[in-house]
C-alpha cells in the first residue's frame, strides 16, 4: 500500500488523510471569514460548541464522536440564533452582541467541564481528546464522514463561485440585482457550521477558530487574485494539518490542535513578512527598489508643467531644459528617460523632450496615478 | 404611465431619529435627476430606501409601477454606483472582475462568464479609458480612477435605471465633465439616472430635475426653479452664497 512507501503505519495514514482533508475545509473557509470580515463569528461557532459537547457527554455518558457533534451543532446554533435576536431587538450591534454571546457560552462550558472533572468517571479522558483535538481514534468511517462534508463545501463554493465573490465584494449591489443573497448566505453558514463541527475531532474545539483565521490571512499576503488566494489558503490548511499532525503523532504529550495551529500561524505571519504582493519586508524593499521608478514620473510631470507655460504654437517636439532648472533631475533618470525615446539629450546639461515623451506626460497628469512601469 | 419612480409620503429613521420626512416626488423616464443637500441631508438614505437596500418607516415607493420585491430581472433594469466606503477596497480583484460583476445578472446562476462577457467588459473599461489598467488590483488606483471603473461596471450592465451616490467624489473635473457627457449620452438612449451630487454647478446644464433635500424635500422640479436664493438659503443655511452662472 502507498502508506508503506512512506514507512508510515495504516492508522498513521488515515489520521494523516483525515488532517489533510479538516486542513483543506478550514483553509478554504477561512478565506470567506476573512474576506467577510466575519472570523469573530466562526469563533462564536467554534467556542459555544463546547457547552454543547459537554451537555452531551453528561446526557449520555459516552464517548461517541456522533453525540459529540451533535451536541456541538446545537449549541453552535442555538449561539447563532442568539447574537442575530440580541443585534436586531437591542441597540447593542453586533460585534458587541457577538462578544457577550461567546463569554456566555463558553463560560457556561468551562464551568460545566469543570464540574465533569470533578466526577469519578473514566470516559473523562474521550471529552478532554473532543475539546483539544485528538486523532488517535480516527477511523476509516470518519474519514468518509470528512470527505462528504468537504464534497458539500466545495460543492457550495465551486457553483456559486461568482456570488460569493460579489456578495463579500459589494454586498450593496449583489441585492440590488436580485441575487438571493440571504439563501446563499444561509447555505454558506451551514457548511462552516458543519465543517467546525467534524473539524473540531481533530484540532478541537479551543483551536478550530484559529484555522478558520490563519490560512486566508497568510494567503492574501501572496495573490490578488480571489481564486489564487482560495488555492494558496487550502495548501497552508493542508500542509498545517499534516506537519501538525506529524509532530503530534511523534511527540507524545503534543496534542494535534495546537501543533496545527502553530503551524498554521507561523506560516501566516511568514506571509505577513516575507509575502509577495503585501509582504512588510517586500514591500520595503520594493519600495527602496521603486524609488527611481516613481522619479520619472515626476519627471514626466514637470516636463508636461514646462509644456503648459510655453507657447504651443512653437510645437511640443523639441521642448528644452536643462538639469539646473530642476533640482530633482539627475543624469542617471534623464539616461533611463531617453532610452524609453521620451528625451534627447542635446548637451551635456540640456536636453529636449520627443512627442512620444509629451504625450505619455500628459497620460500621467490625467491618470493621476501614474503607470510607472511603462518607464523600466 | 411615464413615471417610472414614484415616491410617496416616504419617511426613514435610523431608530428614532428620522433622516427622511414625508418625501413625496416622481421621475420621469428618460430623465436626469441630482439629489442634492448638505451632509447628513438624507441623499445617500433616499436612495438607499429606493433600491430596497433600507425599509421605510412608512411610505411607498414604486419603480416602474411594482414594488421592488416584485421587479423581476432586476439586473436588466437597476443599476448602482455606490458611495465610496460601501465597498471592500482590499479585495482581492481585478478592476477587469469587477466590470465582470456588471454581467452577472445576465449570466445567470451557477454559470461562469464566457469570452463575450470578457469582451463587453473590456470594451466598457475602454470608454471610460480604463483598459490599461484592467490587471490592477482595485484598490491601487487613484479616486478617481475607482469611480471610472464601477461607471464601467453600471454601463456594462446596460440596465434602464442608473443610480449614482457620489459618483464625483474626488473625481477631477475633467473626468466629472467627461462622465456627464457619458450619462447624458445613456439618457438619449432612453435610460433613467439619478446622481447623488455635491457638485450645484453642474444643475443646470446637464440635468432635469433637482430633488433638494434636508431631511423633508425642500423642493423639486427643473434645476431654475428649485435653485432659488430662498431655497438654497433653508437647505444650506445662511452660509450659502452660491454663484450659479458657472
Ligand atoms: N447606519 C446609520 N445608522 C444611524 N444613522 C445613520 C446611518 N446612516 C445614516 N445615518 C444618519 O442619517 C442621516 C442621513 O444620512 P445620509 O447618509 O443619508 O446622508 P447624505 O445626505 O448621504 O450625506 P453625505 O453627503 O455625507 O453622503 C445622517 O444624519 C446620518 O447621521
Ligand atoms: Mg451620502
Amino acid at each position: 500500500m502507498i502508506w508503506e512507501i512512506f514507512g508510515i503505519s495504516y492508522t498513521l495514514a488515515i489520521v494523516l488523510l483525515g488532517s489533510a482533508i479538516v486542513g483543506l475545509m478550514t483553509g478554504v473557509l477561512s478565506v470567506f471569514f476573512v474576506l467577510e470580515k466575519k472570523s469573530v463569528m466562526g469563533d462564536t461557532i467554534a467556542h459555544s460548541s463546547l457547552p454543547g459537547v459537554v451537555v452531551a457527554f453528561l446526557l449520555f455518558l459516552e464517548k461517541s464522536q456522533l453525540t459529540f457533534a451533535i451536541g456541538a451543532l446545537i449549541s453552535g446554533f442555538l449561539a447563532i440564533i442568539f447574537v442575530q435576536t440580541i443585534s436586531r431587538r437591542t441597540v447593542l450591534k453586533e460585534d458587541v452582541a457577538i462578544g457577550v454571546t461567546l463569554s456566555i457560552f463558553f463560560g457556561v462550558g468551562v464551568a460545566l467541564l469543570t464540574y465533569v472533572q470533578s466526577l469519578p468517571l473514566a470516559a473523562q479522558a474521550g471529552l478532554i481528546n473532543y475539546i483539544f483535538g485528538n486523532v488517535a481514534f480516527l477511523l476509516k468511517r470518519d474519514l468518509y464522514l470528512l470527505a462528504a462534508v468537504t464534497v458539500f463545501d466545495l460543492f457550495v463554493i465551486i457553483s456559486f463561485w461568482k456570488e460569493y465573490k460579489l456578495i463579500m465584494f459589494d454586498r450593496a449591489y449583489a441585492e440590488i440585482i436580485g441575487l438571493p443573497v440571504d439563501k446563499l448566505d444561509f447555505l454558506l453558514t451551514i457548511a462552516i457550521s458543519v465543517t467546525i463541527v467534524v473539524g473540531i475531532q481533530i484540532i478541537g474545539v479551543v483551536m478550530i477558530a484559529g484555522m478558520l483565521i490563519a490560512p486566508a490571512v497568510g494567503a492574501r499576503q501572496w495573490t490578488n487574485s480571489y481564486r489564487r488566494m482560495i488555492l494558496i489558503s487550502a495548501s497552508i490548511g493542508v500542509m498545517s494539518g499534516v506537519l501538525g499532525t506529524l509532530i503530534s503523532a511523534n511527540i507524545t504529550d503534543i496534542p494535534p490542535g495546537p501543533a496545527i495551529i502553530v503551524f498554521a500561524t507561523s506560516i501566516a505571519f511568514i506571509s505577513i513578512l516575507f509575502g509577495y504582493r503585501h509582504g512588510t519586508l517586500v514591500n520595503w524593499v520594493h519600495t527602496h527598489l521603486t524609488h527611481r521608478k516613481i522619479d520619472h514620473r515626476k519627471v514626466m510631470m514637470e516636463f508636461l508643467k514646462s509644456t503648459n507655460a510655453l507657447d504651443k504654437s512653437e510645437g511640443l517636439t523639441r521642448l528644452e531644459f536643462s538639469l539646473r532648472e530642476y533640482p530633482r533631475l539627475n543624469k542617471e533618470i534623464i539616461n533611463n528617460l531617453a532610452r524609453c525615446g521620451y528625451c534627447k539629450w542635446l548637451t551635456d546639461e540640456k536636453c529636449a523632450m520627443t512627442l512620444r515623451g509629451v504625450e505619455i506626460a500628459k497620460d500621467f497628469t490625467v491618470e493621476n496615478s501614474g503607470s510607472a512601469e511603462m518607464v523600466e | 404611465m411615464t413615471h417610472i419612480i414614484n415616491v410617496q409620503n416616504l419617511t426613514v429613521a435610523y431608530r428614532e431619529v428620522p433622516a427622511l420626512w414625508d418625501v413625496s416626488f416622481s421621475i420621469q423616464k428618460g430623465s436626469m435627476t441630482a439629489i442634492v443637500g448638505t451632509n447628513g441631508a438624507g441623499k445617500s438614505t433616499l436612495m438607499k430606501t429606493m433600491l430596497n437596500l433600507i425599509q421605510p418607516v412608512r411610505g411607498e415607493i414604486t419603480i416602474m409601477g411594482e414594488s421592488y420585491d416584485r421587479i423581476k430581472e432586476k439586473y436588466k433594469k437597476i443599476a448602482y454606483v455606490p458611495q465610496r466606503e460601501a465597498v471592500d477596497w482590499n479585495f482581492p480583484i481585478n478592476c477587469l472582475d469587477v466590470v465582470l460583476m456588471g454581467r452577472y445578472g445576465h449570466i445567470g446562476l451557477l454559470k461562469r462568464p464566457g469570452k463575450k462577457d470578457r469582451d463587453l467588459a473590456m470594451e466598457a473599461l475602454k470608454r471610460f479609458g480604463m483598459e490599461y489598467y484592467h490587471d490592477r488590483q482595485i484598490d491601487e488606483l487613484s479616486g478617481g480612477q475607482k469611480q471610472r471603473v464601477f461607471l464601467a461596471r453600471a454601463y456594462v450592465q446596460d440596465a434602464d435605471l442608473l443610480f449614482l451616490d457620489e459618483p464625483f467624489g474626488g473625481v477631477d473635473a475633467k473626468t466629472e465633465q467627461m462622465t456627464l457627457e457619458l450619462l447624458q449620452e445613456e439618457k438619449k438612449r432612453g435610460r433613467t439616472i439619478l446622481v447623488v451630487t455635491h457638485d450645484l454647478h453642474s444643475l443646470k446644464k446637464y440635468f432635469d430635475m433637482v430633488l433638494l433635500l434636508k431631511t423633508k424635500l425642500i423642493a423639486s422640479g427643473q434645476p431654475d426653479e428649485v435653485m432659488t436664493p430662498e431655497n438654497l438659503t433653508e437647505a444650506y443655511g445662511g452660509m450659502m452664497h452660491m454663484d450659479l452662472r458657472g
